[in-house]
């Protein structure tokens, strides 16, 4: 394992929306001493087979996971990762939104503790020439779950392939999966968001329930419980 | 009945809703490609602004409200309209199918969020090629700055004025000023 890489991963099916991602990827500041790399995983059977594609392909450290529809905004996006991993070890993964609970009926936006600065239209942020993150000033906060548009990790677990065989709640199960093996998940404090999700503002949910139901079968006891209520169950009740 | 079990029995409710109505939401999105696909084959501009119609009081509304991408097209659609009402060079000159439409769309409003975020040098420059090389009308402009996500500002106006000056006419740049003004 390379200790001072960094690895972008995507499923595309859209070669403009890629393209345009890898664009801002490209205008990222490089920590001095790291490297980076992008595998595009074009021709994927669902998310979780592309990902453990791409993570078997790939022997950075450090791993961000994103659809090809997010523009990463702050150039010094991998210095703040990497500060706020380095600042404790046991954060596994860093998502850009997440939730202290899990929603009781499954869906990860129902639940009400929402952290993160999504990109909004009408929102006032810092301009973004003036922003800087700092991690003692600005900090970050513990969650359950996070939304998979974005998901940075710095240890591999499988993706559960043999579950999610779709596009929806890959990012709820891995989560629970760094969660129950005792890594902590964390959503920077962010003055100006990090990056614009730009998912057309509605989320296609057709396929959604089949695995919301799943979801809520296979994590019945974690349902509208906090970070803290499961971050300490460890292993033992690993699917 | 406690607020869990509430919030569990209305989530059931909507998706039992969703997957009654998914066919339907299903052959509206399809009956949308396949008008926009045709009509802008054949360049049928009657059939090509019918779908506004379907899409806002038809239909259609199925599909933007579960579609993502409709939403867009129904954008792209009324910027097509204001353009036509003025006799402006039509936004979907040059597009041949829905996939072109939406590409046109996409990499302006990826330009103009590069002029936006300004992270480089290049990546303006790139922005106002594209710009140049590929004219964009006024309203066209004003709709994707105003309702797209992108947080517009005076900034962000005034270098668009400036580089797409070098094709608007005066009453299109007197038509942006105005149009801009207070926001």
């Amino acid at each position: 394992m390379d200790q001072r890489k960094f690895c972008f991963i995507l499923c595309t099916n859209n070669d403009t929306l890629l393209s345009e991602a890898i664009h801002y990827i490209s205008q990222l500041i490089i920590p001095a001493g790291y490297t980076t790399e992008l595998l595009a995983v074009t021709d994927a059977k669902s998310m979780t087979s592309g990902y453990n594609e791409a993570m078997a392909a790939s022997d950075a450290k450090y791993k961000i996971y994103m659809h090809q529809d997010v523009f990463i905004l702050n150039q010094n996006f991998l210095s703040d990762m990497l500060s706020i991993f380095q600042s404790d070890t046991s954060i596994g993964l860093i998502g850009m939104t997440g939730y202290e609970s899990i929603s009781a009926d499954g869906v990860m936006w129902h639940a009400k503790d929402r952290l993160g600065t999504p990109y909004k239209r009408n929102a006032a942020y810092l301009p973004l020439s003036e922003y800087r993150y700092s991690l003692s000033e600005d900090g970050y906060q513990s969650a359950a779950l996070v939304d998979g548009f974005m998901m940075i990790t710095s240890t591999d677990y499988p993706w559960n392939t043999e579950s999610l065989t779709g596009w929806d709640f890959y990012d709820a199960y891995q989560s629970l999966t760094f969660l129950l093996h005792g890594h902590k998940i964390v959503v920077p404090a962010q003055r100006h968001p990090w990056c614009m999700h730009d998912d057309g503002g509605v989320l296609n949910l057709t396929n959604y329930n089949q695995y919301r139901q799943m979801f809520m079968r296979t994590y019945h006891a974690f349902l509208g419980k906090h970070y803290s209520e499961i971050g300490n169950q460890k292993q033992t009740t690993l699917p | 009945m406690d607020i869990s079990t509430q919030l569990q029995l209305s989530t059931d409710r909507f998706f039992q809703k969703l997957d009654e109505t998914k066919e339907a939401i299903n052959a509206s999105w399809s009956y949308i490609t396949n008008t926009l696909d045709t009509s802008l084959k054949t360049q049928d501009v009657k059939a090509l602004l019918n779908l506004i119609p379907y899409i806002e009081q038809g239909e259609g509304a199925l599909a933007y409200e579960h579609i993502g991408e409709s939403r867009r097209i129904l954008r792209i659609l009324h910027i097509i309209q204001l353009e036509l009402t003025y006799q402006k060079t039509p936004f979907f000159l040059h597009c041949v199918d829905k996939d072109s439409l939406m590409e046109k769309y996409m990499l302006s409003l990826f330009a103009l969020r590069r002029l936006f975020f300004q992270l480089s040098m290049n990546s303006v420059r790139e922005a106002a090629d594209l710009l140049l090389h590929n004219t964009l009308s006024v309203f066209a402009v004003y709709v994707m700055t105003q309702e797209d996500l992108i947080n517009a500002d005076n900034a962000l106006y005034g270098r668009i004025a400036e580089i797409c000056s070098a094709y608007w006419n005066d009453g299109d740049k007197q038509l942006f000023l105005s149009l801009t003004a207070g926001n």
